[in-house]
């Protein structure tokens, strides 16, 4: 007998690999229809939906639209329905070519063939990561394909091709979402040595991974820490990148952000990239454990229902945890939390075990379980959350902060800053106010009553989102005297990234194709004058404002004067494309007259006190500050904070003088700056609805002097409660306006 | 060669092997005795690479076997269950084994299959037991690797295709000098197949010899022993026998007549009564089934303890 043997080498991975989707072809081909009837049947029926768009707005179209529309909406369902059932398909792939692990019957066969431990492994990890994989990747070539060979013929498809990177974005997202699931259920699979744990295991590290982590930062948050945002955890990558339902949250958030916000200064798209990175490494980490537990665990084990016991008791103490801590949260009754966890834990240690032998174990196991549980959230409580109110991340090691002021700077959303000053200062700011408010005595704060001249600046809320070089993520939210974070704006307002924002912030509800939009200027003294936008004249705007933003020098931002408003953003006189765009465009302003006052109403409050409330901003565990009544709170005067912005100055009184007939106001207004950075303003002036600072600087005090004697026979001194809400923004912009007692 | 060389394998705290060194030459037909769970199927799970051990060595032509591409494509082994296989048709399942096996013949397993007449494309699971273990059997032949291993190859089978596979086993060794063990209850199939057995008992080998030797170095004994002068029956105690040399498996009295299963060569054994002058002397050779059964019977696995 001859043999008909092969001399050549063999790749036994190869061979492993093919023989593994040969042996699941029946799995694969039911995920290749399931995908086809997912995405691909979503395309077509958007291809009908942009047919329908061509098509003339007649009774009888719109008759055949409902009737197409309503035919179409069962297939919407079943396509939903498959593209569910072909994502839950990993868990199964998992399942099927892993088998070995939790079948008896088959290990020997597996064990036996010539392959190492990692051939055997890989081959297996990436044949099931194919068969998962490879339909999808298809159906979304196979819908993009369809959707390409629509165009020609549907006009209105640019609609969808516009949108298309968004799209592409989305699907990747799902993609490295699935190559998650899949490796999650791998590794779960890899301490089970039954069918029942395997599924079970795979069930509880999806579900609970998740939860424990949102539950154990529900815990840290308890204590409510200073600065902590409790939503914090929806963006960290340990919540979004370690498990299926964390990138489902973020796959939400995501389509949340490009679906309806503006999308240019948001969380989760310029964490895109970032998190895409980091979810690929979880799932190759996952992964790498899988083969780690594989390599180590031996053909007996199969059989047994945990391989690895430890990974029982992981599961198991995971879901204590969720449900005690959950108990905590809602300030429930905890012993009634312990009990229903006790109830679960031994059913599942019965079934584990396969009956009550050494069933004292199991009680050791619940015991040690809770204890470490309520150490666990106790320990949060007692350390403010392990600490991580004081933490500040180091400058070098951050790679870009997400600052959001809220309406300090004019720009409501976040925007993205690499720039290092704009680092550093945030660090700086946030040290100062922790530091203020853990080391409250180390500082003097007067408490003032509510003094003629205070005014209240309280409101301003600051979120600094840093993204370290390591991948992580912190958030932060803290109350900010706004003076306080005057060396932070000044670096905003000095960085490039500031400059290309609030220039494409300029008509930032401008489209291309509108016509009769309104570009808003107005003069220093809020003299508004429109002009209607036509084709390229907003683009030019803001390119000019983003040139002259972006060449301003600190002696231009600290000593500039305003020369007018466009869109609400202050124009320096130092904004040379600006101006001159606008002379271009028939706008200019002379310098201001006297005469200017003639209709204005004019009011000063000299000698301004700044005010915070200070439980809003400092430690509460001073009495003095903390013991108030509701209507009647004590306001404090940090001893090195300077106000830059009053934005509201309400329930409260105020002196101040109301004039128009001073020879002195044209100087004054004229020294006056819509923005202080680190100095007190000797007077503040509200011209008309605008608020300005004259800051202490050369002969400004003597000017001040001069211009309250030329006041003093003409003003009316008005001392009543007002109700302001005139409010400035550094940026100059106005919010509102609603002034009580003037005139 | 196949050598374990003081060789551990624990199941948690059960020990299945407790230091055993055994040596398989190649070409050898040998059969793995013993009683349940006396490690033969742990022995052959090490061979083939699917445990590991925890202490020694298993090594085939001097590799260690576990995780070894190189050591595993010369040992194919086939356990005693053919559930795993009923998914696959035989086709499917000779060219799964063929891309893993380089030396698959498909030529000698076409001629054994049709010596079994097995059909190609009907899927195992319909396929009765005797049938299953011939496919298996017929797949481990055409892989053509030098070790075969067979953990009760004959369970199963009915009478004539017991013959037709020994017969292909034993075709299979005088042509390309396979190595097989066997590892089996079924004693006399050993003593068919196997020129080598070892009995193991406890985790521990009790012998590893050829069988000829074996079935030679046991004896069993009718002797009568010539009374005392004064017309007394001789006595004599296991002990006193076991303490001239003679290493006794089995020993019974009945009046006169003793019934000794001893170790030792025939002519050792006549000339150590010799001097006793024995009125009768009779030496039956054992089978390897009433070897095994004593044997275990003085390690303490003796049947008559069960009421």
């Amino acid at each position: 007998m001859t043999a008909a043997t092969s001399s050549k080498p063999k790749s036994f991975f190869g061979t492993r690999y093919k023989n593994d989707i040969s042996g699941n072809k029946k799995l694969l081909i039911v995920n290749i229809v399931l995908q086809i009837l997912g995405l691909p049947v979503l395309s077509v029926i958007a291809l009908i939906g942009f047919y329908l768009d061509t098509l003339e707005d007649t009774e009888a179209n719109r008759m055949l639209s409902n009737a197409v529309e309503a035919g179409c909406t069962p297939f919407i369902s079943l396509a939903v329905v498959t593209i569910c059932i072909s994502l839950f398909l990993g868990m199964v792939i998992a399942l099927f070519h892993f088998s070995y692990l939790y079948r008896k019957t088959i290990t020997d066969m597996n064990y036996a063939l010539p392959l190492s431990g990692t051939q055997r492994f890989f081959a297996d990890f990436l044949s099931g990561l194919t068969v998962y994989m490879l339909p999808a990747i298809g159906a979304v070539i196979l819908s993009i394909a369809i959707m390409g060979i629509g165009t020609p013929f549907l006009p209105p498809m640019a609609e969808f091709w516009e949108a298309f990177p968004d799209i592409l974005k989305l699907v990747f997202i799902v993609l490295v979402a699935m190559i998650l699931f899949y490796s999650l259920s791998v590794l779960a699979i890899s301490f089970c040595g039954n069918t029942f744990e395997a599924i079970f295991s795979i069930i509880a590290f999806n579900s609970l991974i998740p939860a424990a982590i949102a539950c154990l930062w529900m815990a840290m948050c308890e204590g409510e820490p200073y600065g902590i945002d409790e939503a914090a955890i929806m963006m960290k990558n340990i919540f979004t990148s370690t498990s299926p339902i964390g990138s489902f949250v973020f796959f939400v958030n995501y389509v949340a952000e490009v679906g309806f916000s503006s999308g240019s200064f948001s969380y989760y798209t310029s964490l895109y990239f970032k998190w895409i990175f980091i979810t690929l490494a979880v799932s190759a980490l996952y992964m790498l454990a899988a083969y780690l537990l594989c390599r180590f665990r031996k053909a007996e084990d199969v059989s047994k229902p945990y391989v690895y016991k430890a990974a029982f008791y992981a599961i198991m103490t995971m879901a204590v945890f969720c449900v005690l801590s959950l108990f905590i949260a809602m300030g429930a009754f905890i012993v009634a939390g312990i009990v229903i966890c006790a109830v679960g834990w031994f059913i599942m240690e019965v079934i584990t075990r396969r009956g009550f032998k050494k069933f004292w174990q199991a009680g050791i196991g619940f015991a040690a379980s809770v204890i470490s549980v309520l150490l666990v959230c106790q320990v949060c409580e007692v350390t403010n959350g392990f600490g991580m109110a004081k933490k500040v991340p180091l400058p070098l090691t951050v790679e870009s902060v997400n600052i959001g002021t809220g309406n300090l700077l004019g720009i409501y959303e976040d925007i993205r800053f690499s720039d290092k000053d704009v680092i550093k200062e945030s660090v700086e700011l946030q040290k100062e106010l922790i530091d203020r408010y853990f080391n409250y005595d180390d500082y003097n704060y007067e408490i003032v009553e509510n003094t003629n001249n205070a005014l209240n600046d309280y409101g301003n809320t600051i979120s600094l989102r840093y993204s370290t070089l390591t991948g992580s993520t912190i958030l932060r939210r803290y109350d900010v005297p706004s003076g306080m974070a005057g060396d932070l704006i000044k670096a905003i307002l000095l960085s490039d990234e500031y400059a290309e924002a609030i220039s494409q912030n300029i008509c930032e509800y401008y489209y291309n194709d509108e016509e009769d939009y309104r570009i808003e200027v107005t003069d220093k003294l809020y003299n508004r004058s429109d002009i209607r936008a036509k084709d390229q004249m907003v683009l030019d705007l803001r390119q000019a404002y983003y040139d002259d933003m972006s060449a301003m020098t600190e002696e231009e931002l600290l000593r500039g004067d305003v020369y007018c408003y466009v869109d609400e953003q202050w124009v320096l006189t130092s904004f040379s494309n600006t101006i001159e765009l606008l002379e271009s465009w028939g706008i200019s302003f002379n310098e201001i007259n006297k005469g200017d006052f003639d209709a204005y109403r004019i009011g000063y409050i000299d000698d301004p006190v700044f005010t915070n409330y200070a439980q809003d901003i400092f430690k509460p565990q001073d009495k003095k500050i903390w013991e108030y009544q509701y209507d009647e709170r004590d306001y404090c005067v940090a001893d090195s904070i300077t106000a830059v912005r009053v934005q509201y100055k309400d329930y409260s009184y105020a002196a101040y003088s109301v004039m128009r007939d001073n020879d002195k106001i044209v100087e004054v207004v004229k020294r006056c700056t819509p923005m202080v950075f680190g100095e007190k303003p000797i007077a503040v002036f509200f011209v008309n609805d605008i608020m300005l600072y004259l800051p202490d600087r050369g002969d400004n005090r003597q000017l001040l002097e001069d211009f309250k004697k030329a006041s003093s026979d003409k003003a009316e001194k008005v001392k009543e409660k007002v109700n302001f809400t005139v409010g400035t923004t550094a940026s100059g912009e106005v919010t509102h306006s609603d002034v009580n007692g003037w005139d | 060669m196949i050598e374990l060389k003081n060789t551990v394998k624990k199941f948690d705290a059960y020990t299945a092997l407790d230091h055993v060194d055994l040596k398989i030459e190649k070409g050898t037909a040998f059969g793995l005795l013993g009683s349940n769970g006396a490690g033969k199927s742990t022995i052959l799970r090490l061979l083939s690479g699917i445990y590991k051990q925890e202490e020694g060595e298993v090594l085939i032509d001097g590799e260690p076997v576990y995780d070894n591409v190189a050591a595993k494509q010369k040992v194919f082994f086939i356990n005693d269950e053919t559930v795993q296989f009923g998914s696959y048709t035989l086709n499917a399942l000779k060219n799964y084994y063929k891309s893993y096996y380089r030396n698959f013949s498909e030529e000698m397993f076409e001629e054994l299959r049709k010596r079994v007449n097995l059909p190609l494309n009907k899927k195992i699971n319909t396929f009765s037991k005797g049938m299953k273990r011939q496919a298996v059997v017929i797949i481990g032949l055409a892989c053509r690797t030098d070790y075969l291993l067979l953990d009760e190859a004959f369970d199963g089978l009915d009478p004539t295709m017991r013959i037709i596979v020994k017969k292909m086993l034993v075709d299979a060794m005088l042509d390309r000098q396979l190595t097989t063990v066997i590892s089996s209850h079924n004693l006399r199939e050993i003593n068919e197949v196997c020129d080598t057995a070892a009995l193991l008992h406890n985790g521990k080998i009790v012998f590893s010899r050829e069988l000829d030797s074996v079935t030679s170095s046991v004896h069993k004994l009718q002797i009568v022993f010539p009374p005392n002068e004064d017309g007394s029956p001789v006595e004599y105690t296991r002990e006193q026998l076991a303490e001239t040399g003679l290493e006794i498996l089995h020993f019974e009295r009945s009046q006169s007549v003793y019934y000794i299963i001893a170790k030792g060569e025939a002519d050792v054994l006549k000339a150590f009564f010799a001097p006793k002058k024995p009125v009768l002397f009779e030496m039956i050779p054992l089978t390897l089934e009433e070897i095994f059964i004593y044997e275990l019977e003085v390690l303490g696995y003796d049947s008559s303890d069960i009421k």
